[in-house]
């Protein structure tokens, strides 16, 4: 319990800390807004008119603790360029990255542990086969994997939507097409990572001592390996995969623009691009909620699997 | 074996993503009576907002129209018909502008459309202070005549009002869906389609389903679908893989790259003039400037023909001028003006004696950087000294309006003979930002408005040779709008309009 709350006074000083960074650099741009808003066509006056209504000629101390005491009764705002709230904006993006982090951490931590105990057990072939596609992985960004999937799959093949996206609720098929090949895009980058500190573990702990005592008592190799050496080396593996969720939401960002999937990333792209100021920090929150949870999940599942860890 | 296992897991991924492949279906093209289920085009840009006062022009006008219809409707080649307004008429004095209107049309709220209708949106409009206000700047109150019957006062002649009202400025909403200001979330208009809110998606996807109490004639598509695809790439994938009928890209290789895949694209279509723009002709921030042979002789220093080659592709035409050849005041003589001549450039220098200049430029990311290199180059080889200075996002057009700059590179729509002068050349206008003025070019100006119908294309064009020979801008290019469409669809590009508008699209039934 108390762990609990050592996570949630964390997150929630990191929070604090990261709204006063956004509001402070795009502060200087902040004089810019209106122009932006009314586009080509309007004259300083009206900017400055505009500029008043949505109180940006005000002292910055003054905007930012307007902002935070609202967003300590959960008003974060409304965006500066249109009527959405950003609560509502929030609550339509939300759901596409979240599904997209979700389905690419299970995807890669799934196939990374069976890639990385394979490569550790087999060795040879296979093992090198793991090396080379790990090396490939880390080197291509997953916005080069994604214009590749593209060409292939939607453009030749035509089997997938080379962009958009359609709500899990309107069609469920349609929404799975949609997800396919951005959920591809970022896990094959992904795997590589969990699948080499697996294997480095595995291999790792299959030296130990205790390992050869298992063998002598003539436990099955499978029983020895899953029941035994993963459980020891799965620690590595799942720290890893939470250190790639980080590199997944990250990566989001791209392949959200690239495939226009109405996600947080892209969201934050545009408003920061914009300086829409109450919309990036909504989704800076966002994003520090999403990755204090994964990586709540992973200690849980850590402690779950290594009871040393849970006495410490 | 567990080789085996991991094949088995493989080959089950492979199996799922084959079978949510196979719930595709395609749609099918057209219907026997002219009509097709689905239009998709690809969009750049959202509205931020359905209140039609907040409405923008260019990109986002099919999406607008296809709620709220305007006053007068601007047909593909610019000429104006009847729409809401069936017909308008001036007084002498061109301070007032009467309009007749519809007796037919209800609004999607059951509200109807009559003068006091009208009202209320000018006044909104007036009041709402969205991007076009400028629009109605001139009219300065509108009066119900008789239920059907409207007239507009004007505060001084604006000859492009009726085409103002032909755009965002005659978009007409409910007038109980202004007051209580729902209209902002809830479009409430009486255009061909209405806003289907579940098939939308915030973000991603704007869905129109047929009004089928439309007062008009019926649209072919009984839906329409906009994608909003932001990034270029995603734009050019979505339209290539079938996925929308219809986009627009910006860049002359991605034109390329579709028309090379069987894409249709129209054929020397071009709505913006890109040059430079010499915003500080009286040198307050580059003295030199203030002399118009410095601002020559750069016009003739940049290789214009070169210049298209490599930043469009060749996909444009060369020109001196910013108004472009639908307008009146354009002139087929002044289109090379300023022909490359970089030896009558240095000659201009050294009578101005503005051999030793150097200047500062700002450049932003919107455009391809071998222009500027190009631009860059031609003036260094006339003895230019260029010190580039690089805009951040969203900075650009804030940054000219304030006037920091005493010369920029840009792409401007082109406009009307009067919106020109309105936008550009008068000492307020929002693309003067150092408010530069002239006696004569101000008395040519003041003689538009006076003038009779008959006389005005001839003061435009005097206008137009005023700011050439003065080089108040050295227009490079006319760049291509690289407006592409598949085979199921025919289009016809808007004058003056970026995308076309939404009723220029028909099925061909493919």
């Amino acid at each position: 319990m108390s762990f609990l709350v050592k996570r949630l006074g964390s997150a929630v000083s990191l929070l604090f800390g990261a709204s006063i960074i956004v509001f402070l650099m795009l502060s200087p741009a902040f004089g810019d807004i209106a122009f932006n808003v009314l586009g080509e066509n309007a004259t300083p006056e009206q900017a400055a008119q505009l500029n008043t209504e949505l109180g940006l000629d005000q002292p910055l101390i003054i905007q930012y603790t307007q902002w935070l005491l609202g967003a300590l009764t959960g008003d974060l705002g409304t965006s500066l360029y249109s009527t959405q709230t950003v609560s509502a904006a929030l609550a339509a993006r939300m759901p596409v990255t979240v599904a997209l982090v979700v389905l690419v951490t299970l995807l890669s931590g799934v196939l990374g542990f069976a890639i990385g105990v394979a490569a550790a057990i087999k060795r040879g072939w296979l093992d090198r086969a793991l090396q080379f596609i790990a090396t490939l992985g880390d080197a291509l960004p997953a916005f080069i994997v994604a214009l590749f999937l593209v060409t292939l799959f939607a453009i030749q093949l035509g089997i997938f939507p080379a962009t958009g996206y359609t709500k899990f609720s309107t069609d469920p098929a349609a929404w799975a097409r949609s997800m396919t090949l951005p959920v591809l895009a970022l896990t094959v980058v992904a795997v590589a990572g969990v699948a080499q500190q697996v294997r480095s573990s595995m291999i790792a702990v299959l030296r130990q001592d205790f390992v050869r005592t298992l063998r002598s008592r003539g436990l099955s190799e499978t029983r020895v390996v899953l029941g035994h050496v993963l459980r020891n080396a799965s620690t590595t593996g799942l720290t890893s995969l939470a250190v790639q969720v980080v590199g997944i939401l990250g990566g989001a960002v791209v392949i959200e623009q690239i495939f226009a999937l109405p996600g947080l990333g892209s969201l934050a792209v545009q408003a920061s691009g914009r300086s829409d100021v109450h919309v990036v920090l909504g989704t800076v929150t966002a994003y520090v909620v999403i990755v204090v949870v994964v990586n709540l999940l992973v200690d849980l599942a850590i402690a779950w699997l290594n009871p040393k860890v849970r006495l410490s | 074996m567990r080789t085996t296992r991991i094949m088995s897991i493989a080959a089950a991924a492979a199996m799922a993503l084959a079978l949510t492949a196979c719930g595709s279906s395609g749609e099918p093209a057209g219907n026997a009576d002219g009509t097709a289920p689905l239009l998709s085009i690809g969009a750049l840009l959202e509205p931020t907002s359905w209140d039609p006062a907040q409405a923008n022009e260019g990109h986002l006008a099919p999406i607008y129209q296809s709620l709220y219809d305007t006053l007068i409707k601007r047909e593909p080649n610019g000429e104006l018909s009847p729409m809401l307004a069936t017909e308008w008429t001036w007084s002498d004095d061109e301070l007032d502008l009467t309009l007749q209107l519809r007796d037919d049309v209800t609004f999607t709220d059951g509200a109807s459309f009559d003068a006091e209708a009208v009202v209320a949106n000018i006044e909104h409009f007036k009041k709402a202070n969205g991007p076009m206000l400028g629009n109605l700047s001139a009219v300065e109150s509108a009066e119900v005549a008789d239920p059907h019957t409207v007239v507009l006062h004007l505060s001084a002649p604006d000859p492009d009002l009726p085409e103002s009202l032909a755009n965002a400025g005659g978009y007409m909403g409910s007038p109980a869906a202004l007051a209580d200001g729902s209209i902002d979330t809830a479009p409430a208009g009486s255009g061909p389609y209405t806003l289907d809110t579940s098939a939308s998606v915030a973000g991603s996807t704007i869905a129109f389903a047929r009004n089928d109490d439309y007062w008009g004639e019926q649209l072919p598509y009984d839906r329409v679908e906009f994608q909003l695809l932001a990034d270029e790439t995603a734009r050019l994938n979505a339209l290539t893989s079938g996925q929308v009928n219809f986009t627009i890209l910006n860049r002359a290789a991605s034109a390329v790259q579709a028309t090379g895949s069987g894409l249709n694209m129209a054929e020397d279509f071009t709505v913006n003039w890109a040059g430079v723009l010499f915003f500080d002709r009286d040198g307050e921030i580059q003295p030199e400037f203030a002399d118009p042979r410095v601002r020559q002789a750069l016009s003739l220093a940049i290789d214009r023909e070169a210049l298209v080659e490599v930043g469009w592709e060749g996909l444009g035409e060369v020109t001196s001028q910013v108004y472009g050849p639908e307008s009146n005041a354009f002139d087929e003589e002044l289109e090379s003006a300023y022909e490359y001549d970089p030896a009558r450039a240095k000659e201009l220098l050294e009578q101005a004696g503005a051999t030793d200049m150097t200047i500062t430029f700002p450049t932003s990311s919107t455009f391809e950087p071998v222009l500027y290199d190009a631009i860059f180059q031609n003036w260094k080889d006339v003895g230019v000294t260029v010190k580039a200075e690089q805009w951040g996002p969203g900075e650009a057009i804030p940054s000219m309006m304030r006037g920091e700059y005493a010369v920029s590179f840009f792409t401007l729509a082109q406009r009307s003979d009067w919106g020109t002068v309105k936008f550009l050349l008068q000492e307020g206008s929002s693309w003067n930002p150092l408010g530069s003025t002239d006696p004569e070019l101000q008395q040519l100006i003041d003689a538009y408005p006076a003038a009779s119908e008959e006389e005005r294309p001839q003061v435009a064009r005097e206008i137009n040779t005023w700011i050439v020979e003065n080089a108040w801008f050295a227009p490079l290019a006319r760049p291509g709008a690289f407006n592409l469409w598949d085979d199921t669809v025919d289009v016809e590009v808007q004058t003056r309009q970026a995308v076309p508008s939404i009723y220029n699209f028909t099925p061909t039934g493919d």
